[in-house]
């Protein structure tokens, strides 16, 4: 079975075809084709990512890339099977563990970026949407359609989106940072510190730098910036983890 | 692969600034013709996209907006071909083929709107969109074509009128040109019915037909939603007799932009010759999709919440959020759904 499941999904300007085996003898998998500059732009990046991610995780991300004509292009993308994603109500307490596997990961996955200003940029990790898990706590970096390997981002800027989009979660629970959620957000950055995957140029300020970084390179989303959660935080929540990451 | 131009010049003798003209005459527009022609002129100056935004805002993303390909997704890209856009208007559905890499012809009885998609041919670099003027109810292509799409076109067939859409739509008393004395005309169903027959022709062994149509039982409709082709309520989904009793009363014609329900129009396609017959639901609408599923129990189980760009006020809000999710998600109601696309064989 074949079906459209998105069509310029924000602001993508992709198509998005699932198409399920229903013999299982295939995986499933996701195709994702354009036909505009934006959307060709964003396939390539994808398919880049991949190729990026591919050579240094034990896990790999089986995909075709193919260029139609010059005005149209398709990737089609097996999903790997096993892996989930986590839900969007899960509590903190939950989400804490695979914070903490997500930051593991991108440190074995950066590894050759310690103490490097700038390095090879996601751009669109989250734990309920492009960061998926397995049975065994695996890690699985997926979407890659926001991939810069220009190396104008900071390294562990990835790290840190994530960071700020789940504190950012939790306010919209309690509408306050609890000191728990604090901690494990202080702590996470501490690791990223210690594992020299935290550029310079983020120590500073880690939560306003990295929105910094975001608002002066916000070409590289082509147009899909509005659905990072980070840009949502309210200023105050910015102050305090900086605050208590600094303190 | 057929020489596309020879075979054109075969059958129309006349072609005049890459346009091949058939002689028949014919207006089915969003614009007046001056409206056009003062178009037209703008376009001599400015690039296409600018002349849209400058002239006519409205439509800027009906013209150009590639979401509107999406329903091309559901064809098979594997091989160049040959396609047929009947009634191209401006074009959005013969340049998505064409950068797909087919060849197209982009047939239209209106000679102003195949001018405009010369201009944006040239400007987007594509060599491959061939350009036909001509009625497509009396157009005679034979085994030539590998696809064939029939997009908010079906509907329009029995309507032989000249149609200035908002005219049409808006005035009891139409300025519409009536070409043809409506009690002359055959019925809607069987004009249609003709139509796809001559589709079906034009296709060769392995063609495949794309076509996107209102759904008469879509939800909407039942409450109260106008049909969107004589802005009158219920008269898509009434007996015909009725709604056309309702029309001539309320528009001073015949009720005659005939759309169906998902087992009418596979009986309709049926009888035209078409054989493997795949069936979508599209939602919102087929001019814009967001999510389109197969209409089977297992592809309505894929119904998600998509984009909708067009609830603005909060009973919208509420019909798509609440009402459209409870009747697919959980009702499984895919009769229901806005609109089909199918994807049928010869």
């Amino acid at each position: 079975m074949k079906y459209i499941k998105g069509v310029h999904r924000h602001g993508s300007e992709t198509f998005l075809i699932v198409s399920n085996n229903q013999q299982r003898l295939v995986s499933d998998s996701i195709i994702k084709t354009s036909t505009t500059k934006n959307g060709i732009n964003s396939i390539i990046s994808e398919y880049k990512g991949i190729e990026w991610y591919n050579h240094l995780s034990k896990n790999k991300i089986v995909c075709n890339f193919d260029i139609k004509t010059k005005t149209y292009y398709k990737i089609e993308i097996q999903l790997n099977k096993g892996f989930f994603n986590i839900n969007t109500n899960t509590s903190y307490q939950k989400i804490k563990k695979y914070l903490d596997l997500t930051i593991q990961h991108y440190i074995e996955i950066w590894h050759d970026y310690k103490n490097k200003l700038y390095s090879p940029f996601h751009g669109d990790l989250s734990l309920v949407g492009n960061v998926m898990f397995n049975g065994i706590e695996e890690v699985l970096f997926v979407d890659w359609e926001q991939f810069d390997n220009s190396f104008k981002m900071p390294t562990g800027l990835d790290i840190m989106m994530i960071i700020m989009e789940n504190v950012w979660y939790e306010t919209l629970k309690a509408n306050q940072i609890s000191k728990d959620v604090l901690k494990h957000a202080k702590n996470s950055i501490e690791n990223l510190i210690k594992a020299k995957l935290l550029s310079p140029l983020l120590r500073k300020k880690p939560a306003q730098s990295s929105l910094n970084f975001i608002n002066d390179n916000i070409e590289i989303w082509r147009g899909q910036h509005f659905k990072l959660p980070v840009l949502k935080m309210p200023k105050k929540y910015i102050i305090e983890i900086d605050n208590v990451v600094t303190n | 692969m057929t020489d596309l131009r020879t075979y054109l010049k075969s059958i129309y003798d006349n072609c005049v600034e890459d346009i091949f003209l058939s002689g028949r005459s014919g207006y089915w527009s969003n614009l007046s013709q001056v409206h056009n022609k003062e178009f037209l002129e703008i376009l001599k100056n400015k690039d296409c996209k600018s002349a849209v935004k400058s002239f006519m805002p409205k439509f800027e993303e009906m013209i150009f907006s590639s979401k509107r390909e999406a329903a091309l997704e559901l064809l098979d890209h594997n091989k160049k071909g040959i396609c047929i856009d009947y009634g191209a208007m401006w074009g959005v559905l013969s340049v998505g083929m064409a950068k797909r890499g087919h060849e197209v012809i982009a047939v239209d009885k209106t000679h102003d709107s195949l001018n405009f998609l010369k201009f944006r041919s040239k400007e987007e670099g594509l060599d491959n969109i061939h350009l036909v003027q001509d009625d497509i109810r009396e157009i005679e292509f034979k085994n030539i074509a590998d696809y064939a799409i029939v997009n908010g076109v079906l509907e329009w067939i029995p309507e032989k009128s000249e149609i200035i859409v908002d005219e049409y739509l808006s005035n009891s008393n139409s300025k519409s040109k009536k070409s043809t004395d409506e009690n002359k005309l055959k019925k809607p169903r069987e004009m249609q019915l003709a139509f796809l027959k001559k589709v079906h022709e034009s296709l060769n062994k392995e063609g495949q037909l794309l076509l996107a149509i209102e759904n008469k039982l879509f939800y909407g409709y039942l409450m109260g939603k106008p049909d969107p082709h004589v802005n009158l309520r219920f008269t898509t989904f009434l007996p015909r007799f009725i709604s056309n009793i309702i029309c001539r009363f309320f528009k001073k014609k015949d009720y005659r932009t005939h759309i169906y329900s998902f087992n009418e129009l596979k009986i309709l396609l049926k009888e035209a010759g078409f054989t493997q017959i795949d069936d979508y639901c599209c939602f919102p609408m087929y001019h814009f999709p967001s999510l389109v599923v197969p209409n089977s129990r297992e592809g309505i189980s894929k119904y998600e919440i998509y984009e909708n760009k067009d609830i603005i006020t909060w009973k919208q809000n509420f019909i798509f959020k609440y009402f459209e999710i409870f009747l697919m998600k959980y009702l499984k109601a895919r009769n229901f759904c806005p609109a089909i696309i199918i994807v049928a064989k010869k």
